[in-house]
């Protein structure tokens, strides 16, 4: 395997993480995230199907034509999701009964077909893998720190950041402060380039 | 040569054009029909082992424990004294609650689950319904528990999303109105002894009682001509109907003579008269006593008016020896004062032979 | 089928219980396609249609999975009628309505993976509604979605000629006029900050 591309693809989880830069999969983020929990349990439910879609997917890309591309993939991505419905709803009643509603809408998520679109199609099963765990694991990261920070609003006692408007409004907030601190960073990204080939 | 070098460069440009064509588009329905089966059947595996059944949790166990006191606490409650209760064993006349919910339920009512509490001093057994009807948001889950004449004994909410719920100013009162009722029960009637305003949660409750009052009534027998056979449940009974049976659980049928009290079947199929003498203060006893063909098999001492000293007609085994195999004939032939002979007991011996005989009459108007 | 509980069921589909502000799905073509008011307008009847009729179609599926014994290929099945209608529709509206399609088509491809459609087709089965509230809950589920999304799209299209600080340019200033808007609607449920 090539390394520089098995780095790039582990590091995607991060450098286009799904909801603040690619801004994918908003609905969960903001529906799911009063707290850590239902974000934790959403975020692997999730992570689980983009790896095991993504596997398959690489797996058959070269057996299913390009016209049925997107019927199958969704046949894999809704067989995942009814699977992890199942274990949930066996398992981890507690947990479905908070988040079961938005089991089913993992099929819709834009990050899972998305991924299998632009990447599991089109790439051999490890880097589909890899992708899979980065990706699935970036978007639990966003959902556990929004999860984290509204409940902390909660606990502080403004009891908006329990409603969906209170979820836009947090993620708003987050997503600006990322631009922010990635603008600071490519400025100063830039300046240092400009320095150094003013030495040279 | 020419001839063959056109055709071999003719061929597979025409064959390219139809049955390529045909034969993508035959992939196409092949590969999609392939991943379709081969998900659907990874998913009937699944759901073979991955069936949801509603667990009896601790939370569910101590909302059971308030509305059906087993009078320990919710920890020992849950370990020991609630159950939940699978339909397929057990000789409840409903085998299965999705055949049940399939008939009698509802995309808007259902029962979810049956369990049974009980008391940890007395051993009372009390029926507890889980049972959901369509709210406002969502499904409204009632655990409601009845007492011996399938009348509501306790009532509880288990869950519920509504967004008005807070509405219900006074839930317990709510609760009080279900207490006692059975049947069919009209949300309107509630509410307007209520007071409670909240229209689409009240008739999600109202549903779920309706629905598990319904199961509760057929728990014994679909369609007993209008009579409800109900699942024997006091220990007591249970304890005098092991001496008579081999059965594991009970149904019990009221019945309106002026001797025979009801009739008990055994899920093993057993046959049980439960007749008194109808003789009076004395004479008066009560027994129960399992009948085959017309004979008695065994006899069981329930109640009497007998004084102390009559010991003899209260020992099973001593009853046993005298009735068992005996036919409505051969009891009728029983010389009661010979029976008495070894006890002096004339009117006691009476009123044995006269509730056999009475129980042994009403199975073969019967049958 | 009373009036009251059908307007009960238009109200609570387009207010009370809007499927973007309050129940937050359909959030990312509500980012999308709410730049300008005529993507607005178009996105939304496009959704309207598509929900209207899938979730009268997934009624009618649920009932047989239900007769069948195999609601666990509801997912499945809801996510491919979807797919299928949304085909049907490119297809039919190329063919036989060339002006509609060239305003809507652009937004069709994208009504799959648009989560308001495949969360309505399952509230409808998870309420227990009949064929009749299907339709009603479906079609006015659509009207909510499509009203949101103008009222964004009036607001964007203002916010063009404000100067925004930059790291709140796009996405996040859109997110926050959301949250307004969700707090607006809350008001209609009765909640109080």
């Amino acid at each position: 395997m090539d390394t520089k591309k098995l780095k790039e693809t582990a590091l995607g989880g991060i450098l286009n993480n799904p909801v603040f830069v690619l801004v994918l999969g908003m609905c969960p983020t903001i529906g799911m995230s009063t707290n850590v929990t239902n974000a934790l349990g959403l975020g692997l439910a999730t992570a689980f199907v983009l790896l095991f879609s993504n596997i398959f997917v690489s797996l058959l890309r070269k057996v299913i034509p390009d016209k049925v591309r997107l019927p199958s993939y969704i046949i894999i991505i809704a067989t995942f999701v009814t699977l992890v419905k199942m274990f949930l709803e066996k398992f981890l009643p507690a947990l479905y009964a908070s988040i079961g509603q938005f089991i089913p809408l993992i099929v819709v998520n834009c990050i899972i077909l998305g991924r299998a679109e632009a990447f599991a199609g089109k790439n051999s099963v490890g880097y589909a893998a890899v992708d899979g765990i980065s990706m699935g694991l970036g978007f639990t990261a966003s959902l556990v720190i929004l999860g984290a920070i509204r409940m902390a609003l909660i606990a502080a006692g403004m009891s908006i950041f329990q409603t969906a408007a209170g979820g836009f409004i947090t993620l708003g907030l987050l997503m600006a402060l990322f631009n922010y601190i990635l603008n600071i960073y490519r400025n100063h990204r830039k300046a240092g380039l400009l320095k150094g080939g003013a030495n040279v | 040569m020419t001839q063959t070098q056109t055709l071999r460069q003719k061929s597979p440009r025409s064959q390219n054009g139809r049955s390529g064509a045909l034969g993508n588009t035959l992939r196409c329905v092949l590969v999609l029909g392939v991943i379709a089966v081969v998900c659907v059947a990874l998913l009937a595996v699944a759901n073979r082992f991955l069936k949801t059944e509603i667990q009896l949790d601790k939370d569910t166990s101590a909302l059971i424990n308030q509305i059906a006191p087993t009078g320990a606490d919710d920890n020992t409650a849950h370990a020991s004294y609630i159950k939940m209760v699978d339909l397929g064993k057990g000789g409840y006349a409903l085998g299965d609650l999705d055949a049940y919910n399939k008939k009698y339920g509802s995309s808007s009512r259902k029962v979810r689950a049956l369990y049974t509490s009980t008391h940890k001093d007395t051993g009372k057994v009390t029926l507890v319904v889980e049972a959901e009807g369509k709210g406002y948001v969502d499904a409204v889950v009632m655990l409601i528990a009845y007492d011996q004449d399938n009348k509501i004994s306790g009532i509880v909410t288990k869950s519920q999303s509504e967004s008005f719920w807070s509405h219900i100013k006074d839930v317990d009162q709510l609760y009080k109105a279900f207490i006692g009722t059975s049947g069919k029960i009209e949300s309107d009637s509630i509410a307007s002894q209520t007071g409670v305003t909240v229209k689409y949660t009240l008739d999600g409750m109202v549903s779920a009682v309706n629905i598990a009052n319904d199961f509760v009534a057929r728990l014994g027998g679909d369609d007993q001509g209008g009579q409800t056979l109900v699942a024997v449940t006091d220990p007591e009974k249970l304890e005098k109907l092991a001496v008579v049976s081999d059965a594991q659980t009970f149904l019990f049928t009221a019945v309106d003579t002026a001797t025979v009290a009801g009739v008990y079947a055994g899920n093993n199929g057993d046959y049980i008269v439960e007749a008194a003498s109808g003789l009076g203060s004395h004479s008066e006893v009560t027994l129960l006593v399992k009948i085959e063909n017309g004979t008695v098999v065994k006899v069981a001492h329930v109640s009497d008016g007998f004084s102390e000293y009559v010991q003899f007609f209260r020992d099973n085994t001593e009853l046993n020896k005298i009735f068992a195999g005996k036919t409505a004939a051969d009891v009728a032939a029983l010389d009661a004062k010979e029976l008495a002979s070894s006890t002096g007991a004339t009117k006691s011996a009476q009123g044995v032979c006269t509730a056999v005989a009475n129980a042994l009459a009403y199975a073969a108007e019967e049958a | 089928m009373s009036i009251a509980s059908i307007i009960t069921i238009v109200l609570s589909a387009v207010l009370t219980e809007n499927i973007v502000l309050s129940k937050t799905l359909g959030i990312c073509p509500l980012l999308g396609t709410s730049k300008k008011t005529d993507s607005a307008v178009g996105m939304g009847l496009a959704v309207t249609f598509v929900i209207t009729v899938s979730s009268v179609v997934c009624y009618g599926l649920f009932q047989l999975l239900s007769l069948w014994n195999i609601v666990y290929l509801q997912t499945i099945v809801f996510i491919l009628v979807i797919a299928s209608l949304v085909q049907l529709l490119d297809i039919v509206l190329k063919r036989f309505s060339p002006t509609l399609y060239n305003s809507l088509g652009i937004y069709l491809a994208l009504i799959t993976t648009n989560c308001t459609v495949l969360g309505t087709a399952n509230l409808v089965i998870d309420k227990g509604y009949n064929l009749l509230e299907t339709f009603v809950f479906g079609f006015f589920t659509g009207i909510g979605f499509t009203m949101v999304l103008i009222l964004m799209s009036g607001i964007r299209e203002k916010l063009n000629r404000a100067h925004i600080p930059a790291p709140f340019a796009g996405f996040p200033i859109a997110l926050i006029i959301a949250g307004i808007l969700a707090m607006a609607f809350a008001g209609f449920s009765g909640f109080a900050f």
